[in-house]
């Protein structure tokens, strides 16, 4: 089983770099996460994602997501429930993005079996490179969030 | 006096926008693109330590990050007074034919080949990488993933990560090659340059066999009589990395060479009151309006702008392509706007050719891969982006910070042209106030020949780029409004 943990967006728009920052973070925790987990730094990655996520069983990602909550707010959620729209749910900048490229995923048969998106609400998208207040507040328990997820997905994932 | 100010909208959904203005007739009396850019940069880069600049701006932009790395690592080569060693400038220069091979394999199936291979009037939900592959099989479309991820993998493995390389430095690169690495990248490569002859062939059968598709290309529309811009080697042949930059006038002759810290003498930048967007001119012709000609100081830069603006390619098979290609066209230059199609895949098969004599090269293990780094002052790097010439110009004060910052990117560069080309084929196509989709698709084509970049990402897929189009008639009214992958 070959869990990936790809971190997506800007860290030149501030907050839209959360999911870069989260990687930067969970690089330095290696030590806590399964031997099956990879960490990726997505960036802005576009079309280059198909062939990242072309490597897994299970996509883990991380990015800022619009969806209308309190700033450093996360949600978990599955890409099924993404493309439902029963939510209202907006990536950031690069919004478009990573929706098409695993629409495409899907249709070339190169999707991995699960794919999760953790979201977390921006507060300020616009240039400059370190996050709002109360995002960086927030990391250390948006990390351990993260780090306890993806060790109940790999357990359940060994069963 | 000009105010720079950011704006959000813009900035954040990233979109072109295409005004075109009818007259009392209903026919196109002028048309008006607007890109969106990532704006303030320079003034973002302030203050920030030098060494920073190649991660920094390779964030700039997720669809060239390699481009932008390697032209801020040159500057930084310069502005610290360094040449790197051999082995450095080989391993960077096979990492950006790592890129140049994903990214025009991207151009070609996905974003601006799906207009002939499944054709111009082709529903938009049909134009895309989707019917490209149910028109050339499924089969095909598992080698288009392959060797585009193939590309990605050798920026990868040299560049050390998977999207944002973080191998550039002052004086030459972090990382060098293992031997088991050599053997992996070229057996992809090899892979590379038969996938390159295929797609060519594909070329070949879809469009050049296809007299309606030719007629259409050679079209006046489509045609734009300015200079051209690209790097060459010491012989005038292409190159993407490495050279000085050659212009050549509408008519092909040599119209100047010279180093790309010399930049500022050569290329001016118009600002117009209607838009953010600089267009940039060659100084000593003059900016003379959206016009094309000799008299104009519009050029084109780019796969078209890099083959017109060379004496050729330096790797025998691409150069063959090249010289069928003039031939086809009836010598140089060659003015048609969609043989940015044709010069693109060229180009592809130059970059894999490229890349495996780099990779055979004995010399590519080397070790020796960085030099000292002297005291900071200013520097000028230049590449070939995909997309066209890049240009980052820095000046460092003595701790090493950034004192000022200019880029000039590929996609400014060829805004003069791409702004009358839009204009061009809107003329050409909307008579008497009729427009549809299929009609806007001839107008977009235009640009997408030039494959050009929205400053962040904003490529989206499949089929397309974020587009607005809006059409005004003669009393400046709001008359229809197309849009295609814009969230509105």
């Amino acid at each position: 089983m070959r869990i990936g943990v790809i971190g997506l967006g800007n860290p030149l728009q501030q907050d839209d770099g959360i999911g870069i920052v989260l990687v930067n973070k969970l690089n330095e925790r290696k030590h806590l996460l399964p031997s099956d987990v990879e960490i990726l730094d997505g960036g802005t990655g576009g079309m280059s994602l198909l062939h990242l996520f072309a490597r897994f069983d299970v996509v883990f990602i991380l990015d800022a997501v619009n969806f209308c909550r309190k700033p450093a707010e996360s949600r978990l959620c599955t890409y099924d429930e993404l493309l439902s729209k029963k939510t209202p749910i907006t990536m950031s900048t690069h919004e478009t993005d990573v929706l098409h490229v695993l629409r495409l995923a899907k249709e070339l048969n190169q999707i991995p079996e699960e794919v999760y998106i953790f979201g977390v609400q921006p507060k300020t998208i616009s240039p400059g490179m370190h996050l709002s207040r109360e995002l960086q507040d927030a990391v250390p328990s948006l990390v351990e969030t993260v780090v306890k997820k993806i060790v109940v997905l790999s357990q359940r994932k060994k069963r | 006096m000009k105010t720079i100010t950011i704006d959000p909208i813009t900035r954040l959904e990233g979109h072109g926008k295409i005004s075109i203005f009818l007259n009392d007739a209903g026919d196109v009396e002028n048309a008006y693109l607007q890109i969106p850019e990532l704006r303030g940069f320079e003034r973002f880069a302030q203050g920030r330590r030098a060494e920073d600049m190649p991660q920094i701006t390779s964030r700039i932009c997720g669809v060239c990050p390699v481009a932008h790395h390697f032209a801020s690592t040159k500057a930084l080569d310069a502005a610290f007074h360094v040449d790197p060693p051999s082995a450095a400038k080989k391993l960077r220069e096979l990492l950006y034919c790592g890129y140049i091979i994903y990214d025009h394999i991207l151009h070609f199936y996905f974003l601006g080949g799906p207009d002939f291979v499944v054709g111009p009037d082709a529903p938009a939900a049909k134009r895309n990488i989707l019917g490209v592959l149910e028109k050339v099989g499924l089969d095909v479309g598992k080698d288009v993933i392959k060797h585009r991820a193939y590309g990605q993998k050798i920026t990868a493995i040299l560049g050390g990560k998977a999207t944002h390389p973080v191998c550039g430095l002052p004086g030459g690169v972090s990382k060098g090659l293992s031997k088991d690495e050599v053997i992996e990248i070229k057996d992809m490569i090899v892979s590379c340059v038969g996938f390159a002859q295929f797609t060519l062939k594909v070329f070949d059968d879809v469009v050049l066999s296809n007299k309606k598709y030719m007629e259409l290309i050679c079209s006046d529309g489509y045609s734009l009589k300015t200079y051209n811009m690209g790097l060459v080697d010491k012989h005038n042949k292409m190159n993407f990395y490495d050279g000085k930059i050659r212009v050549t006038d509408p008519d092909g002759g040599e119209f100047a060479l010279f180093d790309g810290k010399e930049y500022t003498e050569y290329i001016g930048e118009h600002v117009e009151d209607w838009t953010y967007m600089k267009y940039p001119y060659l100084k000593k012709i003059g900016w003379h309006g959206l016009h094309d000609g000799k008299n104009s100081g519009i050029y084109r830069v780019g796969p078209l702008g890099r083959l017109n603006a060379s004496d050729g390619l330096a790797t025998p098979l691409a150069e063959k392509e090249y010289k069928r290609m003039v031939e086809t066209f009836g010598g140089k230059p060659i003015h048609s706007t969609l043989a940015f199609h044709w010069a693109r895949l060229i180009e592809l098969l130059y970059a894999t050719e490229r890349a495996k004599e780099l990779i055979e090269d004995p010399k590519i293990t080397s070790t020796h891969i960085r030099n000292d780094v002297g005291a900071p002052s200013e520097g000028v790097g230049v590449v070939e982006a995909a997309r066209g010439t890049l240009i980052h110009h820095y000046t460092v004060d003595s701790h090493g910070l950034i004192k000022k910052a200019n880029l000039v990117v590929a996609t400014t560069n060829n805004a003069g042209a791409i702004t009358m080309s839009v204009r061009d084929a809107a003329k050409a196509v909307i008579k008497g106030g009729k427009v549809d989709e299929g009609i806007l698709n001839h107008v977009e084509m235009a640009f997408r020949a030039y494959d050009p970049c929205f400053g962040c990402a904003t490529h989206t897929l499949p089929g397309g780029m974020p587009m607005v189009v809006n059409i005004y008639d003669s009393k400046k009214q709001l008359y229809r409004r197309f849009s295609r992958g814009v969230d509105e």
